[in-house]
């Protein structure tokens, strides 16, 4: 059958298990291209599987996925590649950067795989960590960032080639609350003025009461919030329980010129 | 208890590492004991046996570094965080790794021992003899009475000295450990620092320069003069043998820097994805796996004199079955600890294979990135085994 012709991204049944513990139980997913939608729910509710199977680096057991009106789950895996290196961003919980090389190294990294010459890579990619404000971290290895600059450098990675999916599991995990705000603030609206479709995992909304203000957890920057429980879709909360969002005590500034 | 256990449940690099170590001590408690037969046999000049003490301690240092390479391969980094999570830190483990390497040493040690015993008559007796290619050897203190206490004092060095290497490399290991990537980065740079690269090229040159020199005092040696060729004994005992140890020890130690200088040129210019991976990952692994192939290359160079010898017929001295068990135990050993490294680099390569699949990098890209490094690699030592092997001077007319 035919996606629906409004979604980018469609995903129908979906199951799968690790070595008969099961992480996704038949969830169904659809986003439209430009919304930035947040899949929410405690850990191991599948978030991450659920992530991994939409930008097809894990294939569903049962269940379809579509990009672009085309299946995902019947590619082969060079195929997938290609589309995961071509269409697709990813942004780790941990910024994951090669350790050995250069911050804008690290950030062209997409586009020197794509084989785009070396000075074009470096100024694409020195734009975007300008315009994530780390511009000045150009020449500096990994190990002399800090965690939030680091994190900042992966978000200029999964941007760079101006994919049209970016996905997010838990970017904001291993930061601060000020970094965390940040972080999200200049995601969500570099994915905006680029018009990148964002599916974001985020923490819990509705266990932990801090997790609630908007700017930690980026459930206000999305358009909608996507529930998970146990590996199943379960009802999503209403916007109106959530408290107005309170900017955290000391929220460092954030330039934006995306 | 513990350490039987952890010796059983390795993985198969570890048991085969751990059985190369057996092997190995047995090895070098037989070339100990060579020594003292020698000793003993010539109680008169006990200045004599020195140069084949002396000589013990190439392998002997090799054995050591096998122990201390079996450490990097086991306890993996999983087992390693649960041993700390129960209380064996990073205090206690060094004492831990020390005891499940002297272990296998003992057991080698034992082995040389009872081989020694049995051996015990000679063959006119109709003991039993070792045949090696056509040429039957006596075992060690085959016709003397075996002392006992000299016999255990010297085959106790090996399992003391691979334990303290072992308990080092522990330490150093665990130091290193948490911060992995930076750390290790800092503490890789001081083996392909300039003072290393130096200091190796130095070594090379005063090797090649001695060498070279003393060739000449060989050559007027009675014994050359005599036979026409040096004989093993004094051969070993010559500056010239002292001249080619330098020039393994300065390849070993120039081996990492001119691994990260190929890394460094290899990404020269403007590189694209493979290649800049590729570099970039050799100048990394350059402080793990450097003198490890340094030392392999070594060992092909060595090999390369000797061909030469034989083409130039010029007659390398008879190395007797001591020599040749030394030199086939230095290099079963060495061909080990460069499979130790080769498993350490691979896992520390492992991160960014994980991030090339996420990026969505193709198997191919992957397979180049790795072609790429081993065609480097290779080319380097291959050349570097070339110059030394070709260099060399050999004791000709």
């Amino acid at each position: 059958m035919a996606a629906p012709p409004d979604d980018v991204l469609w995903a129908r049944g979906l199951h799968y298990a690790y070595d008969g513990s099961p992480a996704l139980q038949g969830v169904s997913f659809g986003i439209r291209e430009g919304e930035v939608v947040a899949v929410s729910g405690p850990r191991g509710s599948g978030k991450t599987t659920l992530l991994r199977c939409l930008s097809g680096q894990t294939l569903p057991e049962a269940g379809e996925v579509w990009f672009n009106s085309s299946p995902v789950h019947t590619l082969g895996r060079a195929a997938r590649e290609r589309l995961r290196l071509h269409r697709f961003g990813w942004i780790d919980s941990s910024p994951h950067l090669v350790a050995e090389l250069t911050a804008w190294e690290n950030a062209a990294l997409p586009l020197l795989l794509h084989g785009i010459g070396y000075r074009a890579a470096r100024k694409q990619a020195c734009a975007w960590l300008d315009r994530l404000d780390v511009g000045d971290c150009a020449r500096k290895r990994p190990g002399a960032l800090r965690q939030a600059e680091r994190q900042r450098v992966a978000v200029a990675r999964a941007l760079v080639h101006s994919p049209a999916v970016l996905f997010a599991d838990e970017p904001t995990a291993p930061l601060h609350r000020t970094d965390r705000a940040q972080v999200l603030r200049t995601l969500s609206a570099a994915a905006r003025s680029h018009g990148i479709t964002v599916v974001l995992a985020t923490h819990d909304l509705t266990l932990t009461p801090t997790a609630r203000t908007a700017d930690e957890t980026g459930a206000v920057l999305a358009d909608r919030i996507f529930t998970l429980a146990d590996g199943r879709r379960s009802r999503t909360p209403p916007a109106e329980d959530l408290p107005a969002p309170a900017r955290p005590e000391g929220a460092a500034p954030c330039s934006l010129s995306v | 208890m513990l350490t039987l256990r952890l010796t059983l449940r390795a993985s198969p690099l570890a048991l085969l590492l751990r059985l190369l170590l057996v092997f190995a001590s047995a090895g070098v408690g037989l070339l100990l004991l060579n020594a003292l037969s020698h000793a003993v046999q010539h109680p008169s000049h006990p200045a004599a046996a020195l140069p084949g003490l002396l000589w013990c301690l190439v392998p002997l240092a090799v054995t050591a570094r096998l122990a201390a390479a079996l450490v990097a391969a086991e306890p993996s980094a999983s087992l390693r965080s649960g041993l700390d999570a129960a209380g064996l830190g990073p205090v206690r483990l060094p004492l831990l790794v020390a005891r499940t390497s002297a272990l296998p040493c003992a057991v080698g040690g034992g082995l040389a021992l009872l081989v020694t015993v049995w051996g015990q008559g000679g063959a006119e007796d109709g003991a039993p003899v070792v045949s090696l290619t056509g040429t039957t050897a006596e075992l060690p203190l085959a016709h003397e009475a075996l002392p006992l206490p000299a016999a255990l004092t010297l085959l106790s060095a090996v399992p003391v000295v691979a334990a303290l290497a072992a308990a080092r490399a522990a330490g150093t290991e665990t130091a290193s450990g948490g911060t992995a990537p930076c750390a290790r980065a800092s503490h890789g740079r001081r083996s392909t620092g300039t003072a290393t690269v130096v200091a190796g090229l130095v070594l090379i040159a005063a090797g090649l320069l001695s060498a070279a020199y003393a060739v000449r005092a060989v050559r007027h040696a009675p014994e050359t003069a005599r036979t026409g060729s040096p004989g093993a004994a004094e051969l070993a005992s010559s500056p010239l043998a002292a001249g080619w140890l330098l020039t393994a020890l300065g390849l070993v130690l120039a081996g990492p820097a001119l691994t990260s200088l190929a890394g460094r040129l290899l990404t020269a210019g403007r590189p694209g994805a493979v290649r800049l991976l590729a570099g970039k990952a050799l100048t990394r692994e350059s402080a793990l796996a450097g003198r490890p192939l340094a030392a392999l290359g070594v060992v092909g160079a060595a090999a390369l004199v000797a061909v030469r010898a034989r083409l130039a017929e010029t007659e390398l001295p008879a190395w007797g079955p001591a020599g040749t068990l030394a030199a086939v135990l230095v290099a079963c050993c060495l061909g080990g600890v460069a499979l130790a490294a080769m498993a350490g680099a691979r896992r520390s390569r492992a991160p960014l294979a994980l991030l090339l699949e996420r990026l969505g990098a193709s198997r191919g890209t992957q397979r180049a990135v790795a072609a790429v490094r081993v065609a480097v690699v290779a080319t380097v030592f291959t050349t570097l085994t070339l110059v030394a092997g070709l260099l060399t001077p050999l004791p000709s007319h």
